[in-house]
C-alpha cells in the first residue's frame, strides 16, 4: 500500500487481499444510514450487496470510497487500520468505484474527465485516451474518449464510468448498481469481466436489486436492512429467492412476484380493456423528426397510444427514450411532425393544463427534483407553479398531502422538511412517482420508473401504473428490462436508434422483442 | 474516524449575514485608527449621524430608500438565478424618465404617480431586454454592465444639451416641479417615500412568496432543467424576472429624485446600483431581508459624510464595510457547501 501507483498497463492484483469493516456508523440527522456494519470483502471474490432502497448500501460504499466520512468504525486493509478521508485515500488503498449517479463533469469530454481525475501534469492525454478505449474494449464497450459527457445517455455514461474505474490499478472494484442500465448482452459481458478479474485476484463488490443476479454471479452475498447487516450468504449454500426476499424486506410482507423468473415470458397482462374497447386513441404521434439540443435524433416517429393502455417502449438505453419522453411531455418540440393529445396538438395546451394532464417521470431525477428543496416542496413543485399559489393555506394542505404520500409511497426520509438531496436515489424516484401519480394524469410518461428500486418497490410501481391504466389513463412505460415490459404492458413498441422498429400487440415474447431490437431500417 | 461533527453548535444560515455585519463593524476600528482618529470617536460619529437627531433619522431613511428599492431589483432576478448587475443603469433610467416628466408637465394631487409608473416601465424595458437577450445566449451580467454604461453616458450627454438647466453654473437638470415632490413629515424630517417603499416591499414579498409566478421564478433559480420539465418557458420567465428587477431599480431612482435631490446630475447616484448587489446577496435573494440590509448600508452611507466632515477620514473607508460582510458570508456559505457535498454528508 501507499507506494507510487504505476498507471500504465492493465488491471493487476495489488498486494492486498482483504478489506474488513467493523462497527461502521454513519448518521444523517435522525436517519441511521449505517448502523454498525461489519463486513469483509476479499480479493478474488465477487461479493453482492443486497437491500431495499435506503438500507444503507450506497452510504457504505460512499464511506469506503471517501465520499462520506463515517461517524465511527474501523476499516482495515489486510489487517492494518486505514483512514479514508477522501477519494484519493480510497484509491491509494487500491479501491476503485463506479457510483450510482455519475461523477463525471458534463461540460467536459470523457477524456478531459479522465485527465482531471488522474490529476497529474505532464501526462499525455493521448495515452490516457488509448487506455480508456482499451479498458472499454476489454469490457466489450465502445468508448469515444472525445464524446462530451452531457451528450451521453445514462447507459453510455455508466459504461464510460465502468471503463474509467477499470483503468486504475485496484485490487477491489466497487460498483453501485452497475447492471441497472445495461442491456442483457452488455450485462453478460460485465459478468464475464467479473470472472476474469477475480481470476487475477481482484475482488468485485456490486450492489444489485436482481436477486437472481446476486445469487448466480457472486461468491458471497451480504444483505443490509435499515443500516445493519441482516444476512450473509455463500453461493455454495442453496438459497431460495423467497427466503432472500424475506431477509431483505424483513417482515412478513407478501412475497412480490419476482419478475426475473427463469422463463419470464407471459402473454399480455390479463386485465379488462378500458372504456372504448381500447380502440379510442389518446395520443397520436405523426412523422416526428428532429433532435433536441441536448440529445440524439428521432426519425419519422409514428406512435399511437390508446386510452387505458400501458404502451411499453423496449430498447437499449440511449436509443431515443429520453427524447421521446421530452416529446410526449411537451418539454421539447420537434422540428417536424405533430403530437396530438386528446384531439388537440400538445403544443396548444397552456402549461397549467398540460402539467395537470401529463405525468412525467424522467430517466434522471435531476430533471424532476431540486436537491435543495424539501421533500414536500418537491411534491408540490408543479402544483405551486401552475395550479394553486403557494399561500400559507395551500402550503399547509400540501404538507399534509405530502405526509400522506410519504407514508403511502414508503419514502424513507428524515421528515417531509428534509432536503431531497439527503435522500437515496431510490427514494428520490419515489418522491417523483408520488407527485406524478397523485395527479391522476391522463397520460403518464414513465422513463425507467423502477430503476434503482428494490424488488418490492419495483413491483409496487408496476401495480400503481397498472391501476392508473385500469382507471382509463394511458401510460408510456420505458424500460430496458424486457421481462418487466412484458409484465406491465398491453402493447410493446421497440425503439432502435431513434426509430420505432415495430409494435407488438399480442403474443409478446422476449424473442419477438429481440428480433425487433436487431432490426434497422 | 472519531465522533465527527455530531453535537457541534450550528449557526442557522439566516444569522450568518448578521454576524458578518457585526464582524465587519469590528474591522472599522483599526481603519479609523489608521486614518488618524480615535476609534471610539469614529463609532460615535457614525451612530450620531443616523440616530443623533430626527434630522439624522430622516437623512438615514432618505439614504436607505433607493437601496431598498434597487436591492429588491437585484434580489428578485437573483431568486430566478439571474444576476442583475444593471441596477445602476436602471436606476438612472428611471430617474431620467422621471425628471423629464416632472419638469415638463405641471403637477397636481397624486401627480407623483405618473413619473413613478413611467420610471418603472422604462427601467423594466431596459431590464427586460437583458432577460430577453439571455435567452439568446448573451449573459445577463455582460449585458447589464453594458447597459450601465449606456445609461450613464446617455445621462452625461443629455446634461450637456437639452436636459441641462441653463440657469445653473454646473451640469444638472432643471428641478422637478413642486407638484411632483414627495415631501416629508414629522417636522419635515421623515420622507414620505418610506410609504412608497413599504407598498413596493409588500408587493415584492407577495409576488415572490405567495404567487405561482414567484414560485416559478424560484424554481428557475433552483434548476433550469427541472423548471423546463415542469413546463416553464425559460425565455419568457427570465425576461419577466429581469423586467421586474429593472422596474424596481427604476423606482429607486425616481423616488430619490422626487423625494430628495429633485435634480439629476452626473453624480446623482453614489453607486446604489452596486451597493444593492451586496444588499441582495446578504438577503440571499429573499425580499423582506432586503429591508434591514438596505437600512444598514444606508446607515453606513449616511455616516460617511460625518466621518469625512468631522473626523477628516476618507469617505471610501465606508465602502470597505460594504464589501467585508459580503466576502465573509460568501466564504462561510462556500465552505459549508464544500463540506456538505464533498466531505461529510449533511
Amino acid at each position: 500500500m501507499g507506494a507510487a501507483i504505476d498507471h500504465a498497463g492493465p488491471v493487476t492484483a495489488r498486494e492486498a487481499s482483504s478489506l474488513a469493516v467493523t462497527g461502521l456508523h454513519k448518521h444523517f440527522g435522525r436517519v441511521r444510514a449505517n448502523d454498525g456494519i461489519d463486513v469483509t470483502f476479499r480479493g478474488g471474490e465477487v461479493h453482492a450487496l443486497l437491500g431495499e432502497n435506503g438500507a444503507g448500501k450506497s452510504t457504505l460504499i460512499k464511506c469506503l470510497t471517501g465520499v462520506y466520512r463515517p461517524d465511527s468504525g474501523r476499516v482495515e486493509v489486510d489487517g492494518r487500520e486505514v483512514t479514508i478521508r477522501d477519494p484519493a485515500d480510497s484509491r491509494h488503498c487500491g479501491i476503485a468505484v463506479v457510483h450510482q449517479s455519475s461523477t463525471l463533469i458534463s461540460r467536459l469530454t470523457l477524456l478531459e474527465n479522465v485527465v482531471l481525475q488522474e490529476g497529474r501534469l505532464g501526462r499525455i492525454p493521448g495515452e490516457l485516451a488509448d487506455r480508456l478505449v482499451e479498458s472499454g474494449n476489454r469490457l466489450g464497450f465502445t468508448i469515444d474518449p472525445r464524446a462530451r459527457v452531457e451528450n451521453l445517455s445514462v447507459g453510455d455514461l455508466q459504461r464510460a464510468e465502468i471503463a474509467r474505474a477499470f483503468m486504475q490499478e485496484a485490487w477491489l472494484v466497487i460498483l453501485d448498481e452497475p447492471t441497472a442500465v445495461l442491456a442483457p448482452a452488455e450485462r453478460a459481458s460485465l459478468f464475464e469481466l467479473f470472472g476474469s478479474l477475480t481470476a487475477q485476484g481482484v475482488g468485485v463488490v456490486f450492489v444489485t436489486h436482481h436477486l437472481a443476479e446476486a445469487l448466480s454471479e457472486s461468491n458471497r452475498t451480504t444483505v443490509l436492512r435499515e443500516g445493519q447487516v441482516v444476512g450473509r450468504l455463500e453461493a455454495a449454500h442453496q438459497v431460495d429467492e423467497a427466503e432472500l426476499v424475506r431477509l431483505i424486506v424483513g417482515d412478513d410482507a407478501p412475497h412480490p412476484s419476482v419478475s426475473a423468473t427463469a422463463d419470464g415470458i407471459h402473454g399480455p397482462a390479463p386485465h379488462a380493456p378500458a372504456a372504448g374497447d381500447g380502440s379510442d386513441v389518446l395520443v397520436e404521434v405523426r412523422e416526428v423528426s428532429g433532435a433536441p439540443l441536448w440529445g440524439r435524433a428521432l426519425h419519422d416517429l409514428d406512435l399511437t397510444i390508446r386510452r387505458g393502455e400501458v404502451l411499453g417502449i423496449a430498447g437499449v438505453e440511449g436509443n431515443g427514450q429520453r427524447e421521446l419522453s421530452a416529446l410526449l411531455t411537451g418539454s421539447w418540440r420537434p422540428d417536424a411532425g405533430t403530437v396530438v393529445l386528446d384531439g388537440r396538438p400538445l403544443g396548444s395546451y397552456p402549461p397549467p393544463e398540460r402539467s395537470e394532464l401529463v405525468g412525467d417521470v424522467p430517466d434522471d431525477h435531476f430533471l424532476a427534483t431540486c436537491g435543495e428543496l424539501s421533500v414536500w416542496e418537491n411534491i408540490a413543485l408543479g402544483t405551486f407553479a401552475w395550479q394553486e399559489a403557494p399561500t400559507p393555506r395551500h402550503k399547509v394542505r400540501q404538507r399534509r398531502s405530502a405526509t400522506e404520500l410519504v407514508e403511502e409511497f414508503d419514502i424513507r426520509t428524515d421528515g417531509i422538511g428534509a432536503p431531497v438531496r439527503q435522500l437515496s436515489g431510490g427514494n428520490r424516484r419515489r418522491v417523483i412517482l408520488a407527485r406524478e401519480l397523485r395527479k391522476h394524469p391522463l397520460l403518464l410518461v414513465a422513463t425507467y420508473p423502477t430503476r434503482g428500486l428494490d424488488v418490492r418497490s419495483a413491483e409496487q410501481v408496476r401495480s400503481w401504473v397498472r391501476r392508473l391504466a385500469d382507471q382509463g389513463s394511458s401510460v408510456v412505460y420505458m424500460s430496458t428490462e424486457l421481462e418487466e415490459i412484458i409484465e406491465v404492458s398491453d402493447r410493446v413498441a421497440v425503439m432502435v436508434r431513434g426509430r420505432i422498429t415495430g409494435v407488438l400487440s399480442e403474443a409478446i415474447t422476449i424473442g419477438g422483442i429481440g428480433n425487433l431490437m436487431l432490426q434497422e431500417r | 474516524m472519531s465522533a465527527g461533527s455530531r453535537g457541534r453548535l450550528r449557526v442557522p444560515e439566516t444569522v450568518i449575514p448578521v454576524l458578518a455585519i457585526l464582524a465587519s463593524l469590528v474591522v472599522l476600528a483599526p481603519l479609523v485608527q489608521i486614518g488618524g482618529a480615535g476609534f471610539a470617536e469614529g463609532y460615535r460619529e457614525l451612530f450620531k449621524a443616523s440616530f443623533g437627531s430626527m434630522v439624522g433619522v430622516g437623512s438615514w431613511l432618505t439614504s436607505s430608500l433607493p437601496l431598498v428599492l434597487v436591492g429588491l431589483g437585484v434580489a428578485l432576478p437573483y431568486r430566478a438565478g439571474l444576476f442583475n448587475v444593471g441596477g445602476e443603469g436602471q436606476l438612472l433610467t428611471g430617474a431620467l424618465v422621471g425628471v423629464y416628466i416632472a419638469t415638463s408637465f405641471g403637477g397636481g394631487p397624486g401627480a407623483f404617480l405618473l413619473p413613478l409608473v413611467a420610471a418603472f416601465g422604462s427601467a423594466a424595458a431596459l431590464g427586460g431586454v437583458a432577460g430577453w437577450l439571455k435567452a439568446r445566449g448573451m449573459h445577463e451580467i455582460v449585458t447589464t454592465i453594458m447597459f450601465n454604461f449606456i445609461a450613464f453616458f446617455s445621462l452625461t450627454f443629455l446634461l450637456r444639451g437639452g436636459l441641462k438647466d441653463p440657469d445653473l453654473p454646473y451640469a444638472a437638470s432643471r428641478a422637478t416641479f413642486d407638484g411632483f415632490r414627495l415631501g416629508r413629515f414629522a417636522g419635515d424630517d421623515i420622507p414620505y417615500g418610506i410609504f412608497i417603499a413599504a407598498v413596493v416591499v409588500a408587493a415584492a414579498v407577495y409576488l415572490a412568496d405567495y404567487t405561482r409566478l414567484g414560485w416559478r421564478l424560484g424554481l428557475l433559480g433552483q434548476s433550469d432543467a427541472v423548471a423546463v420539465r415542469q413546463g416553464v418557458n425559460l425565455a419568457r420567465t427570465r425576461t419577466v424576472a429581469m423586467a421586474l428587477g429593472g422596474g424596481l431599480a427604476g423606482l429607486g431612482g425616481v423616488v430619490e429624485l422626487l423625494g430628495n435631490q429633485y435634480r439629476i446630475g452626473a453624480h446623482f447616484s453614489p453607486g446604489w446600483g452596486f451597493t444593492a448587489i451586496a444588499v441582495a446577496l446578504l438577503a440571499r435573494g429573499k425580499m423582506l431581508p432586503v429591508v434591514p440590509f438596505a437600512l444598514y448600508f444606508g446607515f453606513l452611507q449616511n455616516g460617511e459624510v460625518r466621518l469625512q466632515a468631522i473626523l477628516g477620514l476618507p469617505g471610501n473607508l465606508v465602502l470597505i464595510l460594504v464589501a467585508a460582510p459580503v466576502i465573509i458570508v460568501a466564504a462561510v456559505y462556500g465552505f459549508r457547501a464544500y463540506r456538505r457535498t464533498v466531505m461529510v454528508g449533511t
